[in-house]
């Protein structure tokens, strides 16, 4: 039998593997989350999606009918804090928003807010940073939804962010 | 939206956290995280977790007096994750998982045109690519090793996997002409 060794490079990817896991018992627990998954698989937990039915999981009017969530965290051994991506998917009107805690745009700070339309990154935008735990950065990020759907405005058929609040977002 | 807190016990909350940090975190930090009021309930289940094994205690020297840290336990964890892997898995899952991440592996290979990761690595400081598409071999760089350390954890669950097999079914014990007189 191989010997079991246990490399440090592991360490990333068990936590990887825990906090995906909580996330997706989670998600399967709210109403309007359908369909939660890990991609590209359940053994190979890069990620977690979900579809939503957002009139559901957010409890006011939507314009489309479902849209898909998309959830990773990673742990770089060399960053003092928990990365992530947090992307609301709108495929239906073609644009998705999220938050962004990686090591990319850090003039904006160490999280940032993007809105994506089509291929095009439409805005970033400075956001807050939590040191949280990812159960509770999720939660606290979903419940932003709402209010950034009221700063996302749309122009011929094209989402705009014409305003950012300095702070809370 | 309802909070994962929801219908938990302020111990099961501590329980929630401590067992899916990712790096040392303090008691105070935890206690907030779990939103529970009592430091002294969320010190006493970590202790009761480090007891079992199941998380780690560190210390803390960044204040004037002794503190302790809680983290996880990766050995345990990576253990934990290869009898799950045996539990939830069949072997031919398993084997075709293996060779899905090395499919995966080579499309990556062809897409960069590189033999490895470490020449993939050494792709990311090639004058002439975009901060876009530095990102994304970046963001490939990551899945890649974890591709990897999946594979290899993923043949150790395979190695094990007779052994954990046998010593869990009951039809296979130690036979009476297999016992000692």
């Amino acid at each position: 039998m191989a010997p079991l060794f246990i490399f440090l490079a592991h360490r990333s990817l068990l936590d990887q593997h825990t906090a995906h896991g909580e996330i997706r018992t989670w998600l399967r627990n709210q109403g309007g989350c359908y369909d939660v998954r890990y991609a590209p698989s359940s053994i190979r937990r890069h990620e977690v999606c979900a579809t939503i039915e957002p009139e559901i999981l957010l409890g006011r009017p939507y314009p489309s009918e479902t849209v898909e969530l998309r959830v990773e965290f990673e742990f770089p051994e060399d960053t003092e804090y928990d990365q992530y991506e947090i992307q609301w998917i709108d495929g239906e009107r073609n644009y998705s928003f999220g938050w962004h805690q990686d090591e990319t745009h850090l003039d904006l700070g160490r999280c940032h807010f993007q809105l994506e339309y089509r291929d095009e990154t439409l805005a970033r935008k400075p956001a807050v940073f939590h040191d949280i735990h990812p159960v509770n950065v999720l939660e606290q990020r979903l419940s932003l939804v709402p209010s950034i759907l009221e700063l996302v405005t749309w122009e011929y058929n094209r989402p705009r962010l014409p305003q950012w609040p300095p702070r809370d977002v | 939206m309802d909070s994962w807190t929801d219908g938990l016990s302020t111990r099961e909350r501590v329980r929630k956290i401590a067992l899916s940090l990712t790096r040392p975190r303090s008691v105070n930090w935890i206690k907030t995280e779990a939103d529970v009021a009592s430091w002294d309930t969320t010190k006493d289940e970590l202790e009761r977790l480090v007891e079992y094994g199941q998380i780690k205690r560190v210390e803390d020297d960044s204040g004037s007096e002794t503190r302790y840290r809680y983290g996880p336990n990766y050995r345990r964890r990576y253990l934990d994750r290869v009898e799950e892997l045996v539990a939830d898995h069949t072997k031919d899952e398993l084997r075709n998982e293996i060779a899905a991440i090395q499919e995966q592996i080579e499309t990556w290979q062809d897409a960069y045109d590189v033999d490895s990761l470490s020449a993939l690595n050494e792709s990311v400081t090639d004058t002439g690519l975009s901060s876009d598409e530095i990102r994304e071999r970046n963001a490939v760089i990551r899945r890649w090793e974890r591709s990897r350390e999946t594979k290899r954890l993923i043949a150790h669950a395979l190695s094990l996997y007779d052994d954990l097999e046998r010593v869990t079914d009951p039809d296979s014990g130690p036979q009476p002409s297999e016992m000692a007189p």
